[in-house]
């Protein structure tokens, strides 16, 4: 971008978050520096330094700039749409922000947290930072879909792209919303083909977003609630099992386990495990042999006849 | 690498702020904070300088003092006194970390600021934070993670009880605490063991009981000099499709991997030991261990021992 530019949309920011009333177009061709040539060249340059503010975030109101001649339109920015304003702020405070900002780790979210540092250190200047055990949070490794996702999410626009679960496959969707949970990215949305709300985790995405309509072009129905279509949250079925444990071993098993003695060596050890009770089994190997459930043992003893060479 | 476009407006727009409520920073300093490069911050200075309130007289612009490059000052701002807005992603980053600060803090007063500031920011910028986001369970949270939180920052010791999975037993361990980070939404601790004097990580959901210790500071000067020991080997292994679930779930040993025609081949570099034998053990699926051969073995010869006791 030409210096040029740059300086003109700063002097609109500036001339448009200075003024109380709406300033019309003609008002600020004349009064804003940096607005030259025709008036279709001058009306063009404004079209696009607009469109840029808005990509920046800031709002543009319109509004009627004469309540005589509503026709024209004119513009502003409000100091409280622009500003980064939540309330007085004590020292503590900007202390917690700064803390929060500064937590990530993770390459997308530390650059978002440093950016909003800048903004906190200038709320109070470089507030004193508190000792918090220097937490760190990393999630995935990457998340480089994530601003597409949410820009489609916030303009209602659908998307495609393709997804690894079994096998890979090409999913089209009306994206809802996101949510994080134990430190994965998880998309929420309208399956068109299936017509059905599905989730799917962010980092099984195999390809980039598509963005497949316009924005808004779906409503999300009033009464949707993202936490009402996290099956991760859904409880599991779980399964009694009842092994002989080694004296001493299993120790992650015993913990919710009801034990009794069998000699010197075992113990017999009743417990509930989920869907993943196989790789929970075989972690303890030779210390642990199940008794029931019967379907189970068989599958287990399977398991590592596949497994042994 | 040439910047967006639109990046250049942004910043000259926050650093106007910025330098106004701390002043005195040099050029250098000012490029690191906006990670930029001492050239780059200079020109946006320059430019700032001509930029200003219609009228354009020197009552209008921006006034900007940064002929001394150690010393950079506002002197007029103008209307960008204050910070602009921050995005809806800067938004969400602040209150999720906020949330973890909670589970950081056992102090009832602290937390509650810190959750009514989350509160604030929520109610700020909430109408699509919260009705498109949903954070509630971003990580695992950690009963204990107040107090090692608080040893942390007292220079203290600590005593734990730690069921280890891979060595399958409950031990007693002084440690002298260093950090707390999360990994795929598991709080871990990394700690000195004191023992030995070795750095060591603790998944804090196996940490079964803990005592705050004594101070013991002069582990604070130590910190630089202990070093990770620990030798990696490198393991090469192939599996079947679900290799990518297996990539997913390890990807911090995994180092390369490839796929052809639904077949796996992935390296792992990770020390060897009794965890990565009951990873590759407990996995459901069968992986082929192509090196080394030793670990192929004891695999085996572990398999045939399970399978003798159902004999």
């Amino acid at each position: 971008m030409s210096d040029q530019k740059t300086e003109r949309i700063i002097n609109l920011t500036m001339a448009l978050l200075a003024t109380r009333r709406f300033l019309s177009k003609s008002e600020i061709f004349t009064s804003v520096a940096g607005y030259s040539g025709t008036t279709e060249a001058k009306e063009r340059m404004f079209e696009r330094d607009k469109d840029d503010l808005r990509t920046l975030g800031i709002v543009i109101e319109v509004g009627s700039y004469d309540p005589l001649f509503d026709d024209e339109p004119g513009y502003r920015i409000l100091e409280n749409n622009y500003e980064f304003e939540i309330g007085e702020l004590t020292a503590q405070e900007i202390a917690y922000l700064s803390l929060a900002a500064g937590i990530w780790r993770n390459q997308l979210f530390s650059a978002s947290g440093s950016q909003a540092l800048v903004k906190i250190d200038a709320l109070g200047g470089t507030a004193q930072r508190e000792d918090f055990g220097q937490a760190t949070l990393s999630l995935e490794n990457e998340t480089p879909l994530f601003p597409s996702l949410w820009e489609a999410i916030t303009q209602s626009q659908t998307i495609s792209f393709s997804y690894r679960s079994k096998n890979f496959s090409e999913r089209k969707i009306a994206p809802y919303g996101l949510t994080l949970w134990h430190g994965s990215w998880y998309l929420v949305g309208l399956d068109l083909a299936k017509a059905e709300i599905r989730v799917f985790k962010v980092a099984r995405i195999s390809s980039e977003i598509n963005f497949t309509s316009k924005p808004n072009s779906f409503t999300i129905p009033d009464d949707f609630s993202i936490e009402d279509h996290l099956i991760m949250l859904a409880p599991e079925p779980e399964t009694l099992f009842v092994a002989r444990a080694r004296v001493g071993r299993c120790n992650s098993l015993r913990s919710s386990a009801s034990i009794t003695n069998i000699d010197g060596e075992w113990d017999r050890i009743s417990f509930h495990l989920g869907g993943d009770w196989l790789e929970k089994i075989l972690w303890f190997s030779e210390d642990i042999i199940l008794e029931s459930p019967e379907d189970r043992v068989l599958e287990l003893i399977q398991v590592l006849r596949s497994k042994s060479e | 690498m040439s910047e967006s476009a639109l990046d250049r407006v942004a910043r000259a727009l926050d650093l106007i702020p910025f330098i106004s409520r701390n002043p005195g920073l040099s050029v250098v300093q000012l490029a690191e904070r906006f990670n930029s490069s001492p050239a780059q911050i200079s020109k946006d200075l320059s430019l700032l300088h001509m930029c200003g309130l219609p009228g354009y007289s020197h009552l209008e612009l921006l006034d900007i003092d940064y002929e001394d490059p150690n010393y950079v000052s506002v002197t007029e701002a103008q209307v960008l006194d204050k910070p602009r807005s921050l995005t809806q992603v800067e938004a969400m980053t602040l209150v999720l970390g906020l949330q973890l600060l909670t589970e950081l803090t056992s102090d009832s007063a602290e937390r509650s600021t810190i959750t009514h500031l989350q509160e604030r920011i929520s109610a700020k910028y909430g109408a699509s934070l919260s009705s498109h986001i949903s954070i509630s369970d971003a990580v695992v949270e950690s009963p204990l993670a107040a107090q090692i939180a608080l040893a942390i920052s007292t220079d203290r010791k600590i005593n734990l009880k730690y069921n280890s999975a891979s060595s399958d037993s409950i031990t007693s361990r002084e440690v002298f605490p260093i950090q707390i980070f999360y990994g795929n939404g598991i709080a871990y601790l990394r700690a000195i063991a004191v023992d030995i004097s070795l750095e060591r990580t603790f998944r804090m959901d196996r940490i079964t009981d803990l005592a705050l210790g004594e101070r013991a500071p002069e582990f604070v000067a130590k910190l630089s000099q202990i070093a990770v020991p620990e030798e990696e080997v490198q393991i090469e292994i192939s599996m079947g499709v679900d290799g990518y679930f297996f990539i997913e779930r390890h990807n911090e040993i995994v180092t390369s991997s490839v796929e052809s025609e639904g077949r796996f081949r992935i390296l792992l570099s990770v020390s060897a030991g009794e965890w990565l034998t009951r990873t590759l053990l407990a996995w459901p699926t069968k992986i082929e261990i192509s090196e080394p051969a030793s670990l192929r073995e004891t695999i085996q010869d572990r398999i045939a021992g399970v399978l003798a006791n159902y004999q």
